[in-house]
């Protein structure tokens, strides 16, 4: 046990970079734009992501830091989403900031340091890292979505986040304390020695897990935790809204996936009924919610937490296709949702106009770039063949049904039914319906239009061309620190 | 010397009244006050488990609760401040311009 | 030859058009969208050569392109597969497309969305062209999924009208719950074969489905779920007439000729399926024959023209599946074959008509269009006796084929009921040609002067589609082996049907009389009723004097059996459309939308925006799972 800082030097890194930005932020003069902290920060996360993808290939697993830190492919990969993300948000950040009037250096610094908490949770070995890189990337997201001071919905969201964030870190702690007065460590490998019975010490595991995998299922926008979501991503700034709902969600279920296939197989017949209803109480909530939507913020908001249920289909399957199917669902929906975000600012105006359905009437045919991308991810989000979209979602309910839960392969192809009722007005709305404005203000902003095609075409190639990234997703787990005896080495 | 369940059993009833305090109190200060209520109910059981097994890795979470603790109080006020700069008023209940 | 550039050129031009067609001229737009189409049915009649130059027992072509998806150790290939079904099946598309592309560039030169159209169009193409040469089921569901993507698009196309608008909807939403049966038959193939080639669960499937007591039929059933949404068969046929909003090109496209005849397809590719499970043959047949009826009697009603033809192509395809049904694969797949010519034909017809008409489909408001417009008249006539099963056209020798076929499979009541279908064919067919094209004309004087017939490119794709209508069914002659043609040619995919040698008491030639017999009378009592009896209180005037009495007589002989006969049988069918159709199946589906936004609603009341509510719910939801867990261990 040493320390090899080599391990963290991503996080090192990007911690640097942020403590940079927020400085230059201290020092920057009144309206001007920090293009150079821009730059900066692209040209870093291209680097990064570089290195990422370098060392995604990488066998074994190496811990550091008396065990806190460990890496391997799996937190490399989903480093790499992250990454992928915060990439993707920052091309479509300084148009949508300078608009809103709140270009400043240290929104890059928050969104650094966000990207670091992530990268902890990542690289856990212990309940202690995964708790810390939490709240590190929680907190500057808070901050984040109250970025825009004086637009009222910014500051409110903001608070509402903070509010049931920090409610749910207490009872996420409160769990940690049972499972650490119970199993005598923190540390993910104690949790193969979790069992739950009716004694004092099962009872304590089982709290503890439980209070534990709530706070997560919070944070993954998991029904009955999920009402923060549409209120918070409405209110966001519109590219923070993006960098959250994929990144805090890859985030989630990174931690879900490092914490549930820790644990010993034989607590399944407790973990899966529970895991059954809130999978389908998400899907049900996510996609009935969004029925009556017409500010597309708050529409992709209520999908979101719909997609987090087929997600979570995937996860309770605990077979290969699922784990397959888990991580590549998250990199397709990374992709359908930041485009769709960045055609929303695309089309947006200063101080959150032109986000309702009614806006974008007859918008397809006047842009039809971005009215065929929008056309491309909402396509993939309901699912419709060759997306990415689809690949993910057949993946997850493929899991299900190997896993002999056909009822929830049924109960979430049933939802993308339902998810039609509003997923078809978005398309309607675009492509089918009488143009409402009467002047009409070309979309603005190079940079989201680079990130909205760079995430059309990588929908339509992970629509087309599967093997390879399924191969490595299966590497991903195969080479990781996920012990034998737990749920991850079931055949 | 009381075992660890009179611990537990006091750190149960101050994590209700944080939580509670959280869920019914509407003045934002009071209700950060009663998650940091809860957040030393986390701490008061650490501490209890910790010296019943005898080892540091429990104190080394509490420090690290308390770090957060911190963190969020500073964000926490801050967004007193700015709503209450910009709205006049500190009650949640008038916090709901979002819904539906 | 490499298959795939069948799909692309079609593709290339969607995109070219869908790009660029705001920057071109609508010639340009004209020449991509249909030159594209015409390259494909080139690069077709290429493949076709190829195909028929090979010895007969290597006619089946498998493109391998990369592998798509692998699933565990299942892998997925995009693979194409171009065998004697899938040569038929791109037969008819390329060639039945190319002309409505041809007719299309006449008929929408005045739309401002011209671009948009073709590249629908060609994208739509592409579409169906995977969905026939797709080698797997998954490939297979992309064109499938294409198809209904493109049919909603094309529905909804003048979307400036709410009504069009939602017609495209119901289309995309009542061929996404067919499809959730195609898609978890799929699965469950997967769960049993662990493969979802053509090839290996057809040639595995015996061996693997024996054993299994329920997936036997559960997987046939499923993927007959699927194809009763794609091609509208009862329950799900209520999107078909509705899509009629779009325009009429479309409507022969993709409500006719190609897209609907999608699952007569799936089912015929994966008969072997069908054949272990008699109860799942028995249910298509069955669901054949209710919706052929059922549609049938509610096109007697109906006095919009093209609204007749959508009931009629619903009809038409409940025969296909009949005969699927009574294993006479090969007779299903040759029915879409001559469905495809005449159907298309009849609808650019009645296009022609709307367009003269400035949108006028009222039939009852048209009559004497004969004199204005003899090209359409004619090719529409030869459209309407080839689907009324006349010799020697086409639909002849489909429908009675498959009239045999139930016969010898399920006996003489599917046959009557067959037959029954075919008469009221051959009345709601002449019904309208009687009403719009022959008799006085009851249009403004203004306006019937003014009507004008086919434009040149109409009229060439108009006479193609009529000639194709009469001689397409020429390639099986009934009751001889030797002149079996057509099956032959599917033989090597699809079961030769049984023929007579099943010691049938009564001879093939027996019964295609009869059929062609009650087709005849539908024609003659259509003419009775639509063309003898309005002309009646004229002639009555004439002969009070002579032979008031008998003329009296037969007056009263028309009216009994008006009341007797006629009377029942439109109460019924109008009982059924409004019962059935309107109350039962539109109902059913609007109350299950009715209940899902119900229950949106009852979500957003949670959705309250206070945030102490939402940790209240977290919070209770927190206690109930430590309740249950402290109780529940």
């Amino acid at each position: 046990m040493d320390f090899r800082v080599g391990l963290v030097a991503v996080e090192v890194a990007l911690s640097l970079l942020a403590l940079l930005f927020i400085l230059l932020g201290a020092w920057q003069r009144p309206n001007t734009s920090p293009t150079g902290a821009w730059a900066v920060a692209v040209l870093a996360l291209i680097a990064l992501g570089g290195f990422s993808l370098s060392s995604s290939g990488i066998d074994g697993v190496a811990r550091s830091f008396y065990g806190l830190v460990v890496s391997d492919r799996l937190g490399a990969f989903l480093g790499l989403f992250s990454l992928i993300s915060g990439l993707l948000v920052l091309f479509m950040s300084p148009a949508y900031l300078s608009r809103e009037g709140i270009h400043k250096a240290e929104y890059y610094g928050l969104v650094f340091l966000s990207l670091v908490g992530g990268f902890f949770m990542f690289k856990a070995a212990s309940l202690l890292t995964l708790f810390l890189g939490l709240e590190v990337l929680s907190m500057p997201l808070y901050v984040l979505c109250g970025l825009k001071r004086n637009f009222g919905k910014s500051p409110e969201a903001g608070l509402k986040y903070f509010y049931l964030g920090a409610f749910f870190s207490a009872v996420m702690l409160y769990g940690i304390s049972f499972l650490y007065g119970a199993l005598g460590t923190v540390n993910l490998e104690g949790l193969a020695a979790l069992a739950i019975s009716s004694n004092r010490h099962g009872l304590m595991c089982a709290f503890g897990l439980a209070l534990l995998l709530c706070g997560l299922a919070f944070k993954a926008g998991l029904a009955p935790f999920h009402a923060w979501v549409p209120d918070v991503y409405e209110g966001a700034p519109t590219t923070i809204t993006a960098f959250m709902a994929t990144f805090v969600k890859v985030a989630a279920f990174g931690a879900l996936i490092r914490i549930l296939f820790s644990l010993p197989p034989d607590i399944l017949p407790v973990l899966k009924p529970f895991g059954w209803l809130v999978a389908v109480l998400t899907m049900f909530a996510g996609n009935l919610g969004a029925l009556y939507q017409t500010n597309i913020k708050r529409l992709l908001a209520f999908s979101s937490i719909a997609h987090a249920g087929y997600l979570l289909v995937g996860l309770l399957s605990f077979n290969a296709l699922g784990q397959q199917g888990v991580l590549y669902y998250l990199l397709a929906y990374t992709f359908m949702n930041v485009g769709a975000f960045a055609v929303v600012i695309a089309f947006g105006q200063r101080g959150e106009e032109n986000v309702t359905l009614d806006d974008l009437r007859g918008m397809g045919l006047r842009h039809p770039f971005l009215g065929v991308a929008m056309a491309l991810f909402i396509l993939s989000m309901i699912g419709i063949p060759p997306t990415a979209g689809f690949v993910g979602k057949y993946y997850l309910f493929a899991a299900a049904l190997s896993a002999g839960m056909p009822v929830l392969a049924v109960i979430g192809v049933l939802n993308s039914v339902i998810s039609l009722g509003y997923y078809l007005r978005v398309l309607v709305a675009l492509f089918m319906m009488p143009e409402a404005r009467a002047v009409i203000i070309p979309p603005k902003g190079f940079g989201a239009k680079v990130a909205v095609a760079a995430c059309a075409v990588l929908v339509l190639w992970f629509g087309c061309f599967v093997s390879s990234p399924i191969a490595a997703f299966q590497g991903a787990f195969s080479q990781s620190m996920l012990q034998p005896g737990t749920i991850a080495r079931l055949p | 010397m009381a075992g660890p369940s009179s611990y537990m059993f006091v750190a149960a009833i101050l994590f209700l009244i944080g939580a509670v305090g959280v869920v019914v109190r509407r003045d934002l200060i009071v209700i950060l006050m009663a998650v940091e209520i809860m957040l030393n109910a986390v701490n008061l059981q650490f501490l209890a488990f910790a010296r019943q097994l005898g080892q540091s890795e429990g104190q080394v979470f509490v420090f690290m609760v308390m770090v957060v603790a911190a963190a969020e109080a500073a964000i926490g006020l801050a967004f007193v401040l700015l709503l209450y700069r910009t709205r006049k008023t500190i009650n949640v209940d008038n916090i709901n311009l979002m819904q539906g | 030859m490499a298959i795939l550039p069948i799909l692309l050129f079609p593709l290339l031009g969607a995109l070219v058009n869908g790009l660029f067609g705001g920057r071109f001229s609508k010639r340009t737009i004209a020449w991509v969208g249909v030159g594209s189409v015409g390259l494909s049915l080139l690069w077709m009649l290429l493949l076709g050569g190829r195909f028929f130059s090979s010895p007969e027992g290597e006619r089946a072509f498998v493109e391998t392109l990369y592998t798509w998806m692998s699933i565990g150790t299942l892998k997925i290939p995009f693979a194409l597969r171009l065998d004697a079904l899938s040569m038929v099946m791109i037969a008819v598309v390329t060639f039945v497309g190319f002309f409505i592309h041809l007719y299309s560039s006449d008929y929408m030169k005045d739309d401002p969305g011209f671009g948009r159209y073709f590249a629908y169009l060609n994208l739509f193409m592409t579409a169906m062209l995977l969905l026939v040469l797709a080698d797997n089921f998954l490939l297979m569901f992309i064109g499938w999924e294409g198809v209904g993507l493109c049919s909603y698009l094309l529905i909804g196309f003048w979307y400036m009208e709410d009504v069009n608008a939602n017609a495209g909807k119901k289309a995309f939403l009542v061929n996404r719950i067919g499809d959730l049966g195609f898609l978890v038959g799929m699965f469950c193939i997967v769960y049993a074969f662990g493969t979802l080639s053509f090839h290996d669960v057809l040639s595995r499937a015996p061996e693997v489905l024996r054993g299994s007591a329920w997936l036997v039929h559960a997987i046939p059933l499923l993927l007959f779920v699927g194809a009763t949404g794609k091609s509208a068969q009862i329950p799900l046929y209520v999107w078909l007439p509705d899509a009629m909003q779009g325009p009429t090109p479309v409507s022969a496209l993709i409500h006719a000729a190609t897209m609907v005849t999608a699952g007569v397809y799936m089912v015929a590719r994966v008969h072997p399926l069908y054949l272990l499970s008699p109860p799942a043959l028995f249910v298509v047949t069955l669901i054949g024959v209710l919706t052929l009826l059922l549609a049938a009697s509610i096109a007697l009603v109906q006095n919009d023209m093209k609204r007749v033809l959508a009931y009629s192509t619903i009809s038409q395809l409940g025969y296909m599946f009949a005969a699927l049904g009574a294993q006479a694969f090969s007779y299903g797949v040759f029915h879409v074959f001559t469905h495809a010519f005449f159907k298309a034909c009849l609808f650019l017809g009645s296009g022609v008509v709307m367009h003269a008409l400035h949108g006028e489909l009222d039939v009852q408001k048209m009559g004497g269009l004969k004199q204005k417009m003899p090209l359409t008249y004619w090719t529409f006539l030869v459209g309407a006796l080839a689907l009324s099963g006349i010799f020697p056209f086409a639909g002849f020798f489909s429908k009675d084929a498959i009239l045999s076929a139930l016969w010898i499979h399920y006996g003489p009541i599917f046959w009557a009921l067959g037959v029954l279908g075919a008469f009221m064919t051959a009345f709601y067919m002449f019904r309208v040609i009687f009403l719009a094209f022959h008799g006085e004309t009851r249009l403004e004087k203004h306006t019937y002067e003014h009507l004008h017939d086919a434009s040149p490119k109409m009229a060439v794709a108009l006479v193609v589609l009529a000639l194709g209508s009469l001689v397409s069914g020429f390639v099986e002659i009934p009751g001889s082996e030797s002149l079996a043609r057509f099956s032959g040619f599917l033989s090597s995919v699809l079961p030769m049907p049984h023929h007579e040698a099943h010691a049938s008491p009564i001879p093939e030639f027996a019964l295609m009389a009869v059929s062609l017999g009650v087709a005849l009378f539908g024609i003659l009592l259509a003419y009775v009723f639509y063309l003898r009896y309005p002309g009646l209180p004229y002639l009555v005037g004439q002969m009070f004097s002579r032979g008031y009495r008998l003329l009296w007589n037969k007056y009263w002989v028309d009216e009994i059996y008006n009341a007797l006969v006629v009377r029942p049988i439109v109460l019924l069918a109008q009982g059924l459309w409004r019962v059935v159709d309107v109350f039962f199946i539109d109902g059913l589906v609007n109350a299950m939308a009715y209940l899902t936004f119900a229950a949106g609603a009852g979500v957003r009341v949670l959705q309250n925006g206070n945030v102490q509510f939402y940790a209240l719910m977290a919070f209770a939801s927190l206690a109930v799972l430590v309740v249950c867990l402290t109780f529940l261990l």
